[in-house]
């Protein structure tokens, strides 16, 4: 396989693979602000 | 009178292409002083450059030396030849082992770059500096930060590409990741590839990426008015001030590692340092180790960093056709993660109700806060009440997350690839 072929999977793959793990920080973020809303005692803390 | 002839010795080892040195060294030192473009790192740079291409280059090691220990055991066992001079800075010459001892600036190199450890140290100050609201109260900028990596997978494919074109430019798969990897508009993720990859490629490759991330004023507002309409530009959004709670800010740090860790393992000296560093910012209880981190740790290690990288500058090195081939690299690197973002952004924009400004694509770099400086200054060129600079700081600090992501997944996936070769 040529190294120019290599590098066209490389991209599909790590662009694919930067998505995919954003995507789980897009969901994590989105649980734990759901799960540990802001509560207005914090303000005065 | 041989004893007199050292006290030339510099005059006799100079070479001409010291003084080509010395100038590329005055440029950086020039563009850090008088043009304040990164000073932080293009001065010790520029200045290490000049250190390491003095004669006898006695800062990066010493005057070799015969080891007659050493010569009798490779006279007698040749095959062990190639394990000294690999693992132990010998030379072999004329039938001698020659030690080479390594100097100040080599033992910095080696135990500081090779080792990773100033990369990894620098992202703990990174990570206590970074303030992760704006990302937590918009969440979807995320994308925009994975969006914009494409400048460094697009600049893979250029780099060996021109290898096919450019006679005495060949870059392998390593190489050319690790030059691509300059569009992570994030020098420590470049150094930490360039370091695994490509170590003789360290020093352009590093120059690049801190040149090109000073210059992002000038590089990015073209390609966006190139791929943006005044319309466009325009698209005013809705920002809703989210409030996050400080139980999140704590967690965040933490549930980032261990997702990283899991789905790309080799990510953990990247991330989790990263991720470490905001734990000390966020937690509220080490103000001092927080403090720590953001000044005298970043600092010390920038300084370290940067007089290193100037010191694997050496003329035989730097002074290659190679050297100009990454500078442009670079360049086309910074140029496609712009337009990867703000097309990501215009795509978005087929389907979704709410419209995105497309600029806020090109915040999905990571040079911050540069680049979100610069969005909301192109907004208020078209609309001088458009207020986008919060979006555009969310995308950034995503940027921020999605380079070092990228860096991951080139470390993980090119050792791979080369075995499919």
């Amino acid at each position: 396989m040529s190294e120019i072929s290599l590098a066209f999977q490389l991209m599909v793959y790590g662009l694919a693979g930067v998505f995919l793990v954003l995507i789980l920080f897009y969901w994590s973020i989105k649980a734990l602000v759901k799960i540990f809303p802001y509560k207005e005692e914090e303000k005065q803390e | 009178m041989e004893q007199f002839m050292q006290l030339f010795e510099g005059i006799i080892d100079f070479k001409w292409q010291y003084l080509v040195m010395y100038a590329i060294g005055a440029v950086l030192i020039y563009l850090a002083v008088k043009k304040d473009y990164e000073p932080m790192l293009l001065l010790p740079i520029g200045f290490g450059a000049i250190l390491v291409n003095l004669p006898l280059k006695s800062i990066w090691q010493y005057a070799p030396e015969v080891d007659q220990i050493a010569t009798n055991i490779v006279q007698k066992y040749p095959e062990l030849k190639d394990f000294l001079v690999e693992n132990f800075h010998y030379i072999f010459d004329s039938g001698e082992m020659l030690k080479v001892e390594p100097g100040l600036l080599q033992i910095f190199f080696n135990s500081g770059i090779l080792t990773e450890i100033f990369p990894a140290l620098i992202f703990v100050g990174v990570g206590a500096m970074i303030d992760f609201t704006p990302l937590l109260k918009n969440p979807r900028m995320l994308f925009f930060g994975a969006a914009a990596q494409f400048g460094i997978f697009f600049t893979v494919l250029a780099a060996l590409l021109v290898g096919k074109v450019i006679p005495f430019v060949n870059f392998n798969l390593k190489e050319a990741a690790s030059i691509g990897i300059i569009g992570a508009a994030d020098g420590p993720t470049s150094i930490f590839v360039a370091s695994k990859f490509a170590k003789d490629l360290l020093g352009p490759i590093s120059v690049a990426a801190y040149s090109y991330m000073s210059l992002v004023p000038i590089i990015q507002p073209p390609v966006i008015r190139a791929l943006t309409t005044k319309k466009e530009r325009m698209i005013r959004m809705e920002y809703k001030d989210v409030k996050v709670s400080k139980t999140v800010l704590i967690l965040f740090p933490i549930v980032i590692t261990v997702i990283a860790g899991i789905i790309a393992p080799i990510s953990v000296p990247l991330v989790g340092l990263l991720m470490f560093g905001n734990l000390l910012r966020e937690c509220g209880v080490v103000d001092r180790l927080s403090k720590a981190a953001q000044n005298e740790l970043s600092n010390l290690v920038t300084l370290l960093l940067g007089i290193t990288i100037g010191a694997s500058m050496y003329y035989e090195q730097f002074l290659k056709m190679e050297t100009l081939v990454i500078l442009a690299m670079g360049l086309v690197a910074f140029i496609f993660d712009t337009a990867g973002g703000v097309l990501f952004a215009k795509l978005l924009n087929l389907f979704s109700k709410e419209k995105v400004n497309p600029m806020i694509g090109a915040a999905g770099i990571s040079a911050f806060p540069m680049s979100s400086r610069i969005v909301q200054k192109m907004a208020k060129e078209e609309d001088p009440y458009n207020f986008v600079l919060m979006q555009a700081v969310s995308a950034n600090v995503a940027g921020q997350l999605g380079s070092i992501i990228a860096g991951a997944m080139v470390l993980a996936l090119v050792p791979w690839l080369v075995t499919l070769l």
